[in-house]
């Protein structure tokens, strides 16, 4: 059942979320079985009787967002125990509207992964092939959705691509919105300059109801700039219709390179020409920086989270072992202890580029490049109003041609993602294809707080 | 690279085998990083932020907050209404 049929039936009368919930979490129990899509899940939820705009759904939470009293651990060993005190603003917001917090779905640890295989508990599977990744690093929240036809709506989370990598490798809708649209207050940090709290959902509207709910400002994110909209007119039919003709599709060609899977592109400019019915006018632009995107999107988030992970020191929250030794020996056992290999690696490579010597060379030369790249979408938006191309370079790999990667070509395959998320913008994945069964996702790409119009043009066509 | 040095100060013990695997790994990162040498940054600004962020202040007021028994709560180390730690001294 999709949500807009739900909300209807909760609004007649004809459901009750207080005998439907229940019900819900025990599917979703069942599928996580198979699926392992959730690192906790919600097994006496509170269910509240507001009537907002999201009366009676059930919601579920990629797990580095805090909910009170609900187990959070950002998909880590060292948060394994820990009970979050408050809820973050999305969550508030989310209960205040009537949402019923089911599950905390899970992730790559702290969210540093393109396949969510760095996990710490759970390692979710694709429902499209259980042998293949869901993507990361929400990956649990992507699977949550594509696992059953149960009307749910997920909140993900992206730093460099985690919402758009399992939409598109899952077969779900995955909005990134603009940075500081959404409130990061509550959010485990990865990257303070590049988090973005987003929604995936199972069509456009699912994502423009969720959107419109936690977007807005909060005085406790002080990056937070968002206005508070209803987003859900904007993929209202009527308003499709009169939106897209005359408009200006940009297909930058770095993105359809080397790299890039034949039949994935094939699939996407496929999907691009679609919108030509529509009245949408087709133009190649370039973006001539895009070379130097994965280069400038891995030092600048590396350095950051090797500083936002110093907190976790076994004081306050998190692991803690016995006091022995000092400051220095103490940290240093419950980090060793607490820490998966892939964070000790992130953490490594993020504290040599801001050492002494290195840091103009590597971080300072990072955040210039990141203003090249910025520019560069910004004299393309000056010649389209939305950019299209492929969401991942291919489609799902297989756990075990995964396993032969190194960790360079691993951090290769955000080569479609990394440069929107670095420039801050918004995209949503939309499923338009597949390749032996499994999803390929054509990647709709907006200028700052043009939400509206990326989700008119992915609510556009039926696919 | 010294790995020594930098997994000092990122406060986490590598044992032999650990810390050749990551400094080749780390080697083999920081060798494509090198490529950002290329691009031609001369009068490019940093940009810290991708969108125009305004220092916001407030009135330095003393505001309800968590209770200190919540605060507390996940912590395996406290004394009284403290946080305990190691031996700084």
């Amino acid at each position: 059942m999709r949500i807009k049929e739900y909300l209807r039936k909760v609004e007649k009368g004809e459901i009750l979320p207080s005998k439907e919930i229940p019900r819900i979490v025990e599917k979703l129990d069942k599928l996580n079985e198979k699926y392992s899509c959730f690192i906790t899940l919600n097994k006496n939820p509170r269910i509240t009787s507001k009537k907002g705009r999201l009366r009676g759904i059930p919601v579920v939470i990629k797990d580095c967002i805090c909910t009170k009293g609900l187990r959070t651990t950002s998909g880590s060993k060292i948060l394994e125990n820990y009970f979050p005190v408050f809820n973050a603003t999305i969550v508030k917001r989310i209960e205040e509207e009537g949402g019923i917090i089911v599950g905390k779905t899970s992730m790559d640890e702290f969210g540093f992964g393109t396949f969510c295989t760095n996990c710490a508990f759970n390692l979710p599977k694709n429902p499209h092939d259980i042998t293949r990744s869901a993507g990361g690093s929400s990956g649990g929240a992507a699977v949550a959705l594509a696992m059953s036809d149960l009307p749910l709506l997920s909140i993900a989370e992206s730093t460099g691509g985690s919402i758009s990598c399992p939409a598109s490798f899952c077969g779900v809708y995955g909005l990134t919105p603009t940075y500081g649209l959404v409130s990061r207050y509550g959010l485990i940090d990865y990257s303070n300059s590049l988090d973005k709290i987003g929604v995936m959902g199972k069509s456009a509207w699912d994502c423009a109801l969720g959107l419109s709910v936690i977007a807005g400002k909060d005085s406790n994110d002080q990056t937070s700039i968002g206005e508070e909209k209803d987003y859900t007119r904007f993929v209202n039919k009527k308003y499709i219709e009169k939106n897209i003709s005359g408009k200006i599709i940009g297909v930058p060609k770095e993105y359809f390179g080397k790299g890039v899977d034949k039949q994935v592109k094939k699939i996407v400019m496929n999907a691009i020409k679609k919108y030509e019915s529509l009245g949408a006018k087709i133009k190649e632009i370039s973006l001539p920086y895009t070379k130097y995107a994965l280069s400038a999107y891995y030092v600048i988030a590396l350095a950051e989270s090797s500083t936002n992970l110093s907190k976790f020191c076994g004081l306050r929250y998190g692991l803690a072992t016995e006091i022995k030794g000092n400051a220095d020996e103490y940290f240093s056992s419950v980090r060793t202890k607490g820490f998966g290999k892939e964070a000790k690696r992130r953490i490594l490579l993020g504290t040599y580029i801001r050492m002494k010597g290195y840091r103009n060379k590597y971080y300072l030369k990072a955040l210039k490049v990141r203003k090249l790249i910025i520019e560069d979408f910004k004299k393309a938006f000056e010649k389209c109003n939305v950019l299209m191309a492929p969401t991942m370079p291919f489609i799902a790999p297989k756990f075990n041609e995964i396993k032969s990667l190194t960790p360079a070509q691993q951090y290769a395959s955000d080569i479609l993602t990394v440069a929107p998320n670095l420039a801050g913008l918004p995209m949503i994945n939309v499923p338009v294809g597949k390749i032996n069964g499994m999803p390929v996702g054509l990647h709709i790409i907006g200028n700052h707080f043009e939400e509206g119009e990326i989700l008119s043009f992915a609510g556009a066509i039926k696919w | 690279m010294d790995i020594e040095k930098v997994a000092k100060i990122a406060r986490i013990n590598l044992d032999e085998n650990e810390k050749k695997e990551f400094e080749k790994e780390l080697k083999e990162v920081l060798k494509i990083f090198s490529e950002l040498e290329e691009v031609n940054t001369t009068n490019v600004e940093p940009a810290f932020n991708v969108i125009r962020i305004i220092n916001i202040s407030r009135k330095d007021e003393v505001k309800p907050s968590l209770r200190i028994k919540d605060v507390l709560k996940n912590s395996k180390h406290t004394e009284k209404n403290y946080f305990k730690g190691p031996r700084i001294i």
